[in-house]
């Protein structure tokens, strides 16, 4: 027990505080990245052919959701 | 926005007019996704006929080619873009293509026509990849195929995904790839 206890205070272990900002750190990415392809896809203009299929319409809708503008044939 | 557009994507005329509507109304084309294609097998090929083999071919070949070679110039005008390609699992894989060799060759022709381009450009800040479906779930497919398990087929909106991957900025570094998109099927 004091050897664990040592290595929780020297942080060699995983304390829960560590884990959480662990999880805080990788929600933090997340969140960089979903902003930063956001960022790459707005305001572009997008040439998509065969937007009437179902693979087609999935990626004009999504690329409307982030703002981009579609042209599509 | 949307703003459709009718073109025959396998007349080069049609698909010139089809950029420069872009370019004269926006002034730019950033991202130029090849989505449209076409099945026709059934037949092996000592049973193919000419016109099928043509249509595969201009359908899912020839019309990526029309595409890339009237947008390029604007993309290298500008010196930035992103081509995706829809190439196929059966382009890579040979236990796929019996009796749908014509859609195997023109799907292999999409791998070897995005790494040149990719290789071609590769001075500019464009990327050029294609991904490789396999049986998409689709209630076309759905209908299709009846019994098969539904379960592990990969929905658009997960393709979808990865191609927002390669058009984003965090896969500038991917160019001439291949990327198969067909999960674990």
């Amino acid at each position: 027990m004091k050897t664990l206890n040592t290595k929780l205070e020297e942080g060699t272990l995983a304390s829960p505080q560590r884990i959480q900002l662990s999880i805080n750190q990788k929600y933090a990415d997340m969140k960089t990245i979903t902003a930063r392809l956001v960022m790459s896809l707005k305001e572009k203009v997008a040439v998509v052919t065969g937007a009437t299929g179902t693979l087609g319409r999935v990626v004009t809708k999504t690329l409307l959701e982030h703002e981009a503008h579609v042209i599509s044939t | 926005m949307v703003n459709s557009i009718q073109t025959d994507v396998t007349n080069e005329s049609s698909v010139h007019a089809l950029l420069q509507n872009v370019i004269d109304k926006h002034g730019r084309v950033d991202f130029l996704l090849n989505i449209v294609g076409a099945y026709k097998g059934g037949t092996d090929i000592a049973s193919t006929k000419e016109s099928n083999w043509d249509f595969m071919m201009n359908v899912n070949l020839k019309s990526a080619f029309l595409r890339c070679k009237a947008a390029l110039p604007h993309m290298i005008r500008q010196n930035f873009g992103k081509i995706i390609n829809v190439s196929s699992r059966t382009a890579v894989e040979k236990r796929f293509r019996s009796k749908s060799g014509a859609y195997a060759v023109s799907k292999a022709g999409i791998i070897v026509l995005t790494e040149t381009i990719a290789d071609e450009v590769k001075k500019y800040d464009i990327n050029v990849n294609c991904i490789m479906p396999s049986i998409i779930d689709t209630p076309d497919n759905r209908r299709n195929f009846p019994d098969a398990d539904f379960s592990r087929w990969v929905k658009p909106e997960e393709i979808a995904k990865v191609i927002l991957f390669l058009l984003s900025d965090d896969s500038k570094t991917v160019s001439g790839a291949s990327v198969p998109v067909y999960g674990k099927t």
